[in-house]
């Protein structure tokens, strides 16, 4: 039997993934009074409180920009990094103990297990278009005018998606050997945090440490997306489809690191 | 088997010396250490849970998988599911499979039944589309009513299991595999399962965990009896099941002792309260009895006895070290001549077991049990509950001569057979001496019974018409 590659897995299991990721969100928001309204009241709180807090406690202003720059301008250049960044905070963390959190769909009846990490990336990112669209409402309301080049952003994230599910699978993967993992990438999502330009523009930053920030996966992505909503950049078409490519190239191979490792997964339960 | 046979018939599931070991890591550490030096050192200890099983089952059987807790059952279903691999031989499975391996495994306990069922039948290979057109069906069968859509851990697992095998019998599989999760269901759901494996029987092939006897008997066509992940033997389910609970009677000698240094205690505690006569003799009428049954005597001439007598060392038996039963027989009260004894349903019969002590015992229980030719159990006694038990200290080499009297039912056409036992200690607590099987067969010709596996004296029949 040939091995299915990601893609595939991906459209085979179509309507498992659909159930999983609407029952992934309904459960966390099972129980409460405002229900899925959540999704929307969480972003909207942040966006309050970052504007809040950076114009009226810190003053800070974004970048170099000039002092008559609005007060909102910071909040809306942090919140757009802050969404990217969630993304990978919150799939990151997850998928530390996903699989040895669910020990039924690997010991009690035949899984396709890669669902789990889809789930988690899944449930991320419908999470962070609801952000996007407050954060676009946020933009026209302060400038007045929403870029076309919104249009975009479904493909920048797209890879950025099968980035962020790659590293799921392999994190889930790896957690189900070495029970330190959730430790090590609570350490690791701190530091990534700082490294990433969410506090600050790209450029602002010294030569000399550019080319960290460049290396890292999540920069490019925020600064696209950032500069989309709020100047109307839109990336060349060359460099989307690099960066399609080389996701798709790493999410194909945590893939099969996750597929080798699923025979011996039961044993490690 | 040879080759060529094996070849011609299509098997659903074939298992080929199939292996499973776990690998025990003593410390965490230590299999980081065994990943760094390969095969160089060996930090683990091996546990072998199956070791070099074969099994080839073929379409349309229904096969029962028996054994202790912990001899393997489940790890050779997992590795037919394929939820673990073997770590040597192959498994090969011809058709889709529903499994159901442990009770509500596969259920999130926060979402409804209904939920639920979508859930599991699209784990199970159905399109979304398949299940909406499935479960009005699904959910008929479970019959759970209005709880369909309350949250699964609000369930009792009688239902939880009523919902998880309402799904695995509309997933159309070709091959079942229930894993003990049946016992939890009440009557009649137990008998809505029954009534559809027979069903499923026609076209698919079943897979089946059980420790219940009768379960195994009536369902399966062959069974195989698993102890410590070695197949010890294949063939008829009620000669697995005999297997079976021979091994589970013969306990070791450790158990033994331990066992009657509780039974001395207890015995002591119950001399120093109360000492209650537990004779149960009961009245009955016999006359009586007759005068209503009469009628229909024509019809009944019932029960013959072979092996009347006979030396029963030759049939099938185990233990009798310590005990041995030496002689069984049945007649007929009323009946004073030896020889072949003819027993009508119905009547008082005279059942004897006589045990020669080989060793000192004391509190001898002896028991039988009155089995049809499906090794189901119809009735059984024991002498474990009166008085003479207390005190009865069988020096060795005496001869203990246990009686029983009782009313013999009606039975339906067939074989039945005695099984004789002798043990020690206390109803709750004993330790089996000598269980002899098919101590005694009895052959009845009896057609008057309608339904049922015994009969009773039906003292009217009556058909009335009114306008």
């Amino acid at each position: 039997m040939r091995e299915k590659n990601f893609l595939m897995s991906l459209i085979e299991n179509n309507d498992l993934v659909k159930l999983f990721i609407e029952r992934d969100i309904r459960s966390r928001y099972k129980g409460s009074i405002l229900g899925m309204l959540w999704t929307l009241v969480n972003p909207l709180i942040m966006l309050t409180v970052y504007t809040v807090i950076f114009s009226q406690v810190f003053t800070s202003k974004w970048g170099k920009l000039e002092a008559s720059s609005s007060s909102i301008e910071f909040a809306i250049n942090l919140f757009a990094g802050l969404i990217i960044f969630n993304i990978f905070a919150e799939t990151a963390t997850r998928s530390a103990n996903l699989i040895s959190s669910n020990p039924n769909y690997v010991k009690k009846i035949r899984f396709p297990i890669e669902i789990l990490g889809v789930m988690v990336t899944g449930t991320a990112f419908i999470q962070a278009g609801i952000s996007l669209i407050i954060l676009i409402i946020a933009n026209f309301l302060e400038f007045g005018k929403i870029e076309y080049s919104v249009l975009t952003v479904p493909i920048i994230w797209s890879s950025y998606y099968i980035k962020i599910l790659g590293m799921v699978w392999l994190l889930s993967t790896i957690g189900v050997f070495v029970k330190d993992l959730g430790q090590i990438v609570n350490a690791v999502v701190s530091i990534i945090m700082f490294m990433s330009p969410i506090f600050y523009p790209l450029d602002m930053l010294p030569n000399t440490l550019k080319y960290i920030v460049a290396i890292n996966p999540l920069a490019r992505t925020i600064e696209q997306t950032r500069y989309i909503v709020t100047r109307g950049d839109v990336p060349t078409i060359n460099s989307i489809i690099i960066e399609l490519m080389i996701s798709i190239v790493w999410c194909e191979i945590c893939y099969r690191i996750l597929r080798r490792s699923h025979r011996m997964f039961a044993d490690r339960l | 088997m040879n080759n060529t046979e094996t070849e011609k018939k299509q098997f659903s599931i074939e298992v080929n010396g199939v292996s499973k070991n776990y690998k025990i890591f003593g410390r965490k550490r230590d299999w980081l250490k065994q990943m760094l030096w390969g095969k160089r050192k060996k930090y683990f200890k091996d546990v072998k849970a199956l070791d070099n099983v074969d099994m080839n089952i073929e379409k349309g059987k229904v096969y029962g998988i028996v054994g202790k807790n912990g001899s393997g059952k489940s790890t050779l279903l997992q590795i037919i599911c394929g939820t673990t691999s073997a770590s040597k031989g192959s498994v090969r499975a011809r058709g889709k499979i529903a499994a159901l391996l442990e009770l509500g495994s596969g259920f999130d306990p926060d979402f409804s039944g209904r939920e639920n069922i979508y859930l599991n039948a699209m784990l199970m290979g159905l399109t979304k589309q398949q299940v909406e057109e499935k479960i009005e069906k699904i959910i008929a069968f479970a019959d759970i009513g209005d709880y369909i859509d309350e949250p699964i851990r609000t369930y009792s697992s009688g239902m939880v299991v009523r919902v998880a095998f309402a799904v695995i019998a509309n997933v159309e599989a070709d091959i079942l595999i229930i894993d003990e999760a049946l016992a939890v269901g009440d009557v009649y759901f137990t008998q809505k399962c029954m009534r559809f494996i027979q069903r499923f029987k026609e076209n698919g092939t079943i897979l089946f965990v059980s420790h219940d006897t009768n379960t195994v008997i009536s369902l399966c066509d062959t069974a195989i009896l698993l102890d410590k992940g070695n197949k010890v033997y294949e063939g008829a389910p009620k000669d697995v099941m005999e297997r079976y609970t021979r091994n589970l009677k013969c306990k070791s000698d450790e158990e033994l002792n331990e066992g009657n240094a509780r039974n001395r205690e207890k015995e002591n505690n119950d001399r120093a309260s109360q000492r209650t006569i537990l004779n149960r003799e009961s009245k009955y009428d016999e006359e009586w009895f007759k005068s209503h049954i009469k009628k229909k005597k024509e019809n009944y001439k019932i029960v013959d006895t072979l092996k009347y007598g006979e030396d029963v060392s030759k049939v099938e038996s185990f233990g009798g070290k310590k005990a041995k039963i030496i002689e069984v027989k049945i007649k007929n009260l009323n009946q004073t001549e030896q020889g072949g004894a003819v027993i009508e349903g119905g009547e008082l019969v005279h059942l004897i077991i006589k045990v020669k002590a080989i060793e000192q015992i004391e509190r001898v229980i002896i028991g039988f049990l009155l089995k049809n030719d499906k090794g189901i159990v119809l009735l059984g006694d024991n002498t474990g509950d009166t008085n003479e038990n207390k005190e009865y200290i069988a020096s060795n080499g005496t001869m203990i001569t246990a009686e029983f009297i009782f009313t013999m039912p009606l039975l339906p056409k067939g074989e039945y057979s005695i099984t004789s036992s002798v043990a020690r200690g206390t109803l709750e607590s004993h330790n089996i001496l000598h269980w002899v099987n098919d101590s005694l067969i009895l052959v009845s010709h009896c057609t008057s019974i309608a339904a049922g596996l015994a009969g009773v004296a039906m003292h009217s029949i009556k058909l009335t018409s009114t306008k």
